[in-house]
């Protein structure tokens, strides 16, 4: 960890520039087109489904939730941490409306998938 | 937002208390939104951060202590105002530290503790920043911008552009106020004050003190670094481009051409022998030197100065020639007799052969002019086999002249003596001082005194030059004086040197030196041969008599250069293939006979007394002649006599006068004439005791009426009670009486010794009588008293 306090070093900011913007974090999300949609892949390993929430503004999909620590019951101490257990967010802008009955998600081995499906009407 | 939602809203939030374990922090404060890395080593801190690991969200209040120096704070010893945080990663370390990384995610507000050993857990609940946004807040994140910027320029100007660009970018106020913040160093309160900051504004406002602070700090810094800069980068930067200066000449093959100056002495100075007193001087000067601007004008002062103390021969002498025999040849060659010098000078070669460090004498050549002092001084340096070098101390009245001008005078030189020792090269050399005797004393000093310290063998040892200042040994100097008179010579000075009198040749020694000497060098000089041109011993003795009259031989040799340019003439003019020069012939050479001796009177009247003088340049007959007054008074002296002359005249006639019945003398002379004595010539000064005896004589003559033997000379001094006492000079007097043609000489008893100074052949066809009391002079000079005296001695 070169991320020091009070340290003019220019490293720190480069590489803590998009964590120190947000006190959330961004999961890594790839975009793809498929043939009646879109697919969403969010890198979510850890997080439960109920955990996560999806908001529809319009043509925007607003996903966040937060990572929680669900082994505390059986762990007795901690000598080394790196996952960030914390609030998580992404926006989503697509090029058409969506509505709520066109997504799906699933979750499968860490990642979410989260489909948007135009019926031929609504192309 | 109306003003009664707002207070809706925060008493919600009132009511919305939670709890959280505490991390209180001794000497940092984590802003809201902002990472920051901890080390916690503190059990009770381990404790808090364990149980926060322990639950789902890692949550854990992060608060700052009042006084960093307590160890377990209570939650007294907590400021009321923390921050909410997350712990986002941790690692323990091989001392059991933890490191964590913790972001703030909330401003939070203390509102009570629970204390559960070993941790603390407080209730909090959330302190929202005010939002007061506007042109004030606007123009306060300007001007912290502009602060920044500057700070960071000043703090640190590696990479100011990217930290600014980023803080320019950052939009939100109160996170560009924390990041600040959180970036300056300052302490702990200040940055609880930042962290207290009730709304935006007043966040702004303090950042921007602090800011302003900081930079009034970092200006001072930065002129004292200047500052100090300044003044070291100014003689820095001279000897930089100096030494560039030197690289580029280098560069270029041009060898620096003070620098290879320097370094050509240096080798120069490591390379000759010289006391380490000497050497750690010069040493000293040529570091000067070298540190010194080339259009410096000492620099060449000290250049000249250590160019003279390297040619020096401080340690270079020559080999002496301790063969006597050779010695004696050299020295026999160049002078006729002379005896007591060239004894003096094989005495100190066999001195220098038993013991090489001998100090070297110190001699005085005192004698008329011509006898060849000065060039006995030559043939001395020839015999030892030593250089020899002549300082003119005629008319010299400076003492710096000697001793040399110290060298803070613009054109100072080293004294004569250390010149003379450079010219020679060797620390031994022959030093001839001509004419110590006519040095000159004046306000700028006396040069005599100089002499003293030059000459004493104690002190000359290490003789110190004004302008060297370093001491030189002229120990090993042989140094020879000339003087044609002791008497004007100090004391002091005369009781240094060795004196040597070399009184005047007699025309017997003339002739030996004409023909052993003077005719072959003239032979050589005009080119005259020899064969072609005799010159017999009659025509030499008659050049001598009648065309010189001197104590030494120099218009002796003038005469025969004269002499022979003639015969050179006419040979040259073909008159004359070989001549016989006789004496006859000299009348056409030379003119008529230049000096016709004294006349030796044949027929002395009475009151005429012969007697013998000493003078520079020899010696001379000398007649006195007294005569009675009638009806005068007293004693009348003429003829140029000094005090003491005068007061042996007076001497004279009281014992005369007191003695008259015995010289068969009236009383009654005395009562009725003067007395009136005259010593010819009577423009030539003449002082001195030794005509005593003879005033005595011709007084007693013109009283008595009875005439002096003439073939006799006399010389002495008188007492009152009719002693005769030792005179000086004797010898001088005695050619000159024979110059005359006088053969009976009367001296007192106790110049007896003298006699072995004359040359053989005078002793032996001189007459001499010694005499102890005036009435034995007056029996020998005055043959009609003899009977006289002896009968009223009887």
């Amino acid at each position: 960890m070169t991320f020091r306090r009070r340290s003019t070093s220019l490293l720190f900011y480069s590489e803590g520039e998009s964590q120190v913007r947000e006190n959330v974090l961004r999961p890594p999300t790839d975009l793809c087109s498929t043939t009646n949609g879109w697919l969403i892949k969010m890198e979510l390993a850890g997080v439960r489904p109920e955990d996560v929430s999806i908001d529809i503004k319009g043509s925007v999909l607003h996903i966040h939730g937060s990572r929680r620590d669900r082994t505390c019951d059986e762990v007795t101490g901690h000598h080394n941490m790196e996952i960030a257990y914390q609030p998580f967010y992404r926006s989503v802008e697509l090029p058409q409306p969506v509505t709520a009955s066109q997504v799906s998600v699933d979750f499968r081995d860490g990642m979410m998938l989260l489909r948007v499906q135009y019926s031929e009407e609504d192309s | 937002m109306s003003e009664q939602e707002r207070d809706q809203e925060t008493v919600q939030k009132t009511q919305n208390v939670r709890r959280l374990p505490v991390l209180p922090l001794k000497s940092s404060v984590l802003f809201p939104n902002l990472m920051l890395p901890l080390s916690v080593g503190r059990p009770a801190s381990v404790a808090a951060v364990e149980a926060a690991l322990g639950t789902e969200e890692k949550e854990i209040l992060i608060v700052a202590q009042q006084d960093a120096q307590i160890e377990s704070p209570t939650f007294e010893d907590l400021y009321r105002v923390g921050v909410r945080a997350v712990i986002k990663k941790m690692a323990k370390n091989a001392e059991g530290l933890m490191e964590l990384l913790v972001l703030g995610v909330e401003r939070v507000r203390l509102v009570g503790a629970q204390v559960t050993d070993p941790y603390m857990i407080a209730s909090f609940t959330g302190y929202e920043l005010q939002e007061d946004g506007g042109p004030e807040v606007e123009a306060l994140q300007r001007a912290i911008l502009e602060q920044a910027r500057k700070v960071l320029q000043m703090a640190n100007s590696n990479a100011p552009r990217e930290l600014t660009q980023f803080l320019v970018s950052t939009e939100d106020p109160a996170r560009l106020a924390y990041l600040i913040g959180s970036m300056l160093s300052i302490e702990t309160d200040k940055e609880q004050k930042i962290l207290e900051a009730k709304s935006v504004s007043e966040l702004l406002q303090t950042v921007h003190d602090l800011l302003s602070y900081e930079v009034q700090i970092l200006e001072l810094r930065n002129n004292i670094q200047n500052k100090a800069q300044t003044e070291i980068g100014k003689e820095q930067r001279e000897y930089y481009l100096r030494q560039q200066l030197r690289a580029i000449q280098e560069e270029l093959g041009e060898k620096n051409q003070e620098k290879a100056e320097v370094d050509e002495l240096r080798k120069k100075l490591s390379e000759i022998e010289i006391p380490d007193e000497v050497r750690k001087d010069a040493e000293r000067e040529l570091n000067r030197l070298e540190r010194m601007p080339s259009g410096s004008p000492e620099n060449n002062i000290i250049r000249t100065y250590l160019e003279y103390v390297i040619e020096l021969p401080w340690h270079k002498s020559s080999e002496d020639n301790l063969d006597l025999k050779n010695a004696r040849a050299i020295l026999d060659e160049d002078h006729y007799e002379l005896k007591e010098v060239k004894e003096r000078i094989l005495e100190h070669l066999a001195v220098l052969k038993l013991n090489p460090d001998a100090k070297a004498p110190i001699l005085c050549f005192a004698g008329p002019p011509g006898v060849g002092k000065t060039s006995l001084g030559q043939s001395i340096a020839r015999a030892l086999g030593r250089k020899f070098e002549r300082l003119a101390l005629g008319g010299l009245h400076d003492e710096a002249e000697l001793r040399g001008h110290r060298r803070t005078y613009i054109g100072a030189m080293p004294g004569r003596i250390i010149q003379a020792i450079r010219r020679a090269g060797e620390k031994n050399p022959v030093i001839l001082l001509d004419e110590v005797d006519k040095v000159g004393r004046d306000f700028r000093g006396d040069p005599t005194s100089a002499l003293l310290e030059i000459l004493d063998p104690e002190q000359n040892k290490t003789f110190r030059d004004n302008y060297l200042d370093l001491p030189f040994d002229l120990s090993k100097v042989f140094f020879v004086t000339t003087a044609n008179a002791l008497d004007t010579i100090p004391g002091p000075l005369r009781d240094r040197m060795e004196i040597i009198n070399l009184s005047g040749y007699s025309a017997l020694e003339k002739m030996e030196i004409a023909k052993r000497y003077l005719l072959p060098r003239q032979f050589k000089e005009t080119g005259v041969i020899p064969e072609q041109c005799q010159i017999p011993d009659e025509t030499v003795e008659r050049l001598i008599e009648n065309y010189t009259r001197e104590a030494g031989v120099r218009q002796l040799t003038r005469r025969i250069g004269q002499l022979m340019r003639k015969v050179a003439l006419k040979f040259a003019e073909g008159t004359a293939e070989s001549m016989e020069v006789k004496p006859d012939d000299l009348l056409d050479l030379l003119g008529p006979a230049q000096v016709v001796p004294e006349e030796i009177r044949k027929d002395l009247q009475p009151g005429v007394a012969t007697g013998l003088a000493w003078t520079p340049v020899g010696g001379d007959v000398l007649y006195i002649e007294s005569t009675l007054l009638p009806d005068g008074k007293g004693l009348t002296l003429t003829g140029q006599l000094g005090d003491v002359m005068k007061e042996s005249a007076q001497a004279a006639q009281s014992y005369v006068w007191a003695h008259a019945s015995q010289f068969g003398i009236d009383p009654e002379v005395f009562k009725k004439n003067g007395l009136h004595i005259h010593v010819p010539a009577g423009a030539t000064p003449k002082d001195g005791p030794s005509a005593g005896i003879t005033m005595a004589v011709s007084m007693v003559s013109v009283y008595t009426g009875q005439v002096m033997r003439s073939d006799t000379a006399m010389t002495g001094e008188l007492t009152l009670t009719g002693l005769v006492t030792p005179i000086g000079g004797v010898k001088e007097k005695v050619l000159a009486g024979r110059r005359g043609g006088i053969r009976r000489i009367i001296l007192p008893e106790g110049n007896r010794k003298d006699l072995r100074d004359l040359p053989e052949h005078v002793r032996e066809d001189t007459e001499f009588i010694f005499v102890r009391h005036i009435d034995d002079v007056i029996c020998e000079a005055i043959p009609a008293l003899k009977e006289l005296l002896h009968l009223s001695a009887a």
